[in-house]
């Protein structure tokens, strides 16, 4: 394999970003780049729209790092993906370019949030995200999967069931049972009202 | 989506968890199809020991006389998850199963401890979901037209199969009785007419085309712009290219270097605070300034902004928020539709108004604003669009296909053949019924594909939508369901229409 073509580690890929070395990026494509148009393309569903999505995160990683030094590259990238990801759906969605058939995974997903909208509006998303992933680590491997899955990297069901080879409905009973256990959870935190 | 912050707190999971998800992705999904392929040899090797168990009487030598011993190689008994071949009776007969196309070198190790934290599973069968993506093509009417004009078309080469990977065939069980519908909210019903539904003999059926396809991508993307801008740009540099999407580096001879996104139809610019430091842009604006203060305050900004780009806006439309504030500037020609104040923010990037239909823009620029600390807010994006009237520039044509007339589409539609969006079975119950067999409210042509695979081929159809006006908000907006038929004429129509008839009955 020649060196242009080898695929070096997160950490070296991260020091280039800290050298403002653009290979960085190159770099980062070349590791990542299917990966984050995955993550961009369940909640999208558009080739277009997924493209830019990792261009744009291409570009908020180059300047996040430095001085941002992320302990994970992959998922530092996938957050960002998903953000991005997020904000075009929302535009999409606003601006009814996308029916909501279209949309069905984060449709369902917001479907299923429902219960949570008496949030406390004031409540920082960084301290919820610390309350979901201390939920979270607290789950079995399985469950863990199939959460974030579904509420993150927005796999539609029966993605997730044929991943695990389980059916459908198994899946929706670990959802829902992980919804009402993240709501005590919430509500116990003071989250909920 | 918007409101919640649940979705966005999930997106605030530790890296750590995020990576605990890949590993176990490793771990559990890939030794569980390791599982199943293995679950098939166990089979296979159980199906050959029955199969030679019940030979062997019939077999002319006996067992006993020629002892088959078990090559030190072969490592069977190990591979099966548990340990079947050695289970059975017919153990000695193993040499005959090892010259079977077992490769003990693709069993994983983890594959023969399982995994203790996957649950008993129910043995109901998954029931495939599609879900689709329609394409925007209201822009492509003129094209269409044109493309009717093609008169040779070809003999129907889809089926009702075909469609029912783009759409769900599986509708509410009281025949023209559906919650297996879409549902859409519009102020102006004219909106929901994506395609006018005119007189045309055929339909073209389009390719998604893959990355290959797009060798003719501009490979000097910013030149469209380099015309137009003020200050020289010197030359660009590349930074990365992905698909049509391509980042470039302006290398201007007056200012520090500037880097954009292009897409095929705008650009992104996501400019650090020290990017605009050394420019002497980097503009603070409090939340109490009125419009004409925030304007002013911006002007510097923004005439770089319009130099760089050649471009000059007569009008803008500023949007506040909690976390993001915005402006829009568009020109005075644009037909601009104002919608109910609506606003959404997304992390500490960007933050866009709904406000206004940006589909409707042609040409315009976003800067937003987002929350620094106390009451001020520093720019955190920069977004400028320029739509071509038609875009299709990722679909080849790749048929024509007799159309399906409309009085035959609203045939089809009376009688309970049409195609659903594939609701879960949870969402469908959540939802009331709706009646298609008196008519509809609203009908268009719209084009739809499978998302389903990337970059493999697919094939973009044309159907119906038939809306059913459901209600009316205080405010105008309407509430429509919808269904869809097929646009093109299918080779199986009538069977298809039958089979729907059956499970009409059948769910009865």
């Amino acid at each position: 394999m020649a060196d242009k073509d080898k695929i070096i580690s997160d950490a070296e890929i991260i020091e280039l970003y800290f050298q403002r070395c653009e290979s960085a990026i190159r770099q980062t494509e070349k590791k990542y780049g299917k990966y984050l148009y995955t993550v961009a393309y369940n909640i999208l569903r558009s080739n277009e729209d997924s493209e830019e999505c990792v261009s744009d995160t291409y570009l908020k990683t180059w300047n996040a790092i430095p001085p941002t030094r992320p302990t994970v590259l992959r998922s530092f990238l996938a957050k960002i993906t998903r953000g991005v990801a997020l904000d075009r759906y929302d535009i999409k969605k606003s601006a009814k370019r996308v029916p909501e058939d279209a949309i069905t995974s984060l449709s369902e997903i917001e479907a299923v949030m429902s219960d949570f909208s008496d949030l406390q509006s004031d409540l920082d998303t960084q301290e919820i995200g610390r309350i979901i992933t201390e939920y979270i680590d607290s789950l079995s491997d399985r469950r863990t999967y199939i959460f974030l899955s579904r509420y993150f990297f927005a796999l539609k069901i029966d993605e997730i069931a044929s991943k695990l080879l389980c059916s459908r409905s198994s899946v929706n009973k670990e959802l829902a049972k992980m919804k009402n256990e993240l709501k005590e959870k919430l509500l116990k935190e003071g989250v909920l009202l | 989506m918007k409101d919640n912050k649940i979705i966005k707190g999930v997106g605030e999971v530790s890296e750590e968890t995020l990576e605990r998800y890949h590993k176990i992705e490793t771990t559990l999904v890939y030794s569980k199809k390791r599982r199943v392929k293995m679950g098939y040899v166990a089979t296979l090797s159980l199906s050959l020991l029955l199969i030679v168990s019940l030979m062997l009487p019939h077999l002319p030598f006996n067992s006993a006389d020629a002892p088959i011993t078990v090559p030190t190689d072969t490592k069977v008994t190990e591979s099966t998850p548990n340990n079947v071949a050695t289970s059975t009776p017919a153990q000695t007969i193993i040499p005959a199963i090892t010259s079977s196309p077992i490769n003990t070198d693709t069993v994983p190790p983890e594959s023969k401890h399982g995994n203790d934290t996957i649950l008993p599973e129910t043995e109901e069968p998954v029931i495939p979901q599609i879900t689709d993506i329609e394409l925007n093509l209201s822009p492509a009417k003129q094209y269409l037209i044109n493309v009717s004009e093609f008169k040779n078309f070809s003999d129907s080469i889809f089926t009702s199969a075909d469609y029912s990977k783009y759409k769900s065939s599986t509708i509410g069980s009281g025949g023209t009785t559906t919650t297996d519908y879409g549902v859409t909210w519009t102020y102006d019903k004219e909106s929901l007419n994506i395609y006018p539904i005119e007189e045309f003999e055929s339909l073209p059926v389009y390719r998604d085309k893959k990355y290959s396809d797009f060798d003719d991508a501009p490979t000097e993307p910013f030149s469209i712009f380099s015309a137009r801008c003020n200050y020289a740009v010197e030359k660009f540099e590349e930074l990365f290219s992905q698909g049509k999407s391509q980042s470039q580096k302006f290398i201007m001879n007056q200012r520090t270097d500037y880097r954009f996104t292009y897409y095929p139809n705008g650009i992104s610019s996501y400019p650090t605070q020290d990017d605009l430091s050394n420019k002497d842009l980097n503009i603070t604006i409090s939340d109490d300034m009125t419009d004409e203060e925030f304007i002013n305050s911006i002007s510097a900004f923004t005439e770089f902004v319009f130099e760089a780009l050649g471009k000059n806006y007569g009008n803008y439309k500023i949007n506040r928020n909690k976390h993001v504030t915005n402006v829009v500037f568009f020109n005075e020609s644009d037909p601009v539709n104002y919608s109910p104040f609506t606003f959404f923010n997304f992390n500490d990037y960007l933050g866009i108004s709904t406000d206004v239909f940006y589909e409707t823009l042609k040409d315009y620029i976003i800067i937003s604003f987002s929350k620094s600390e106390g009451n001020t807010r520093t720019i955190s994006g920069i977004h400028y669009y320029e739509k071509t009237p038609i875009k299709l520039e990722g679909f080849d044509v790749v048929a024509y296909q007799k159309i399906i007339p409309l009085e035959k589409a609203e045939e089809i539609l009376k009688n309970g053949g049409f195609w659903g969006v594939g609701n879960c079975p949870v969402c469908g119950q959540q939802k009331e019924a709706v009646d298609f067999s008196d008519g509809y409210d609203a009908v268009t042509l719209k084009y739809v594909y499978n998302s389903g695979v990337s970059h493999e081929d697919v094939y973009v159809l044309p159907l119906y939508v038939f809306y059913k006006h459901l209600e009316t908000k205080e405010d105008g907006e309407e509430k429509y369901a919808y269904v869809y038929v097929p646009a093109i004429e299918i080779t199986d129509l009538e069977e298809y229409l039958e089979k729907q008839a059956e499970n009409h009955q059948h769910n009865k």
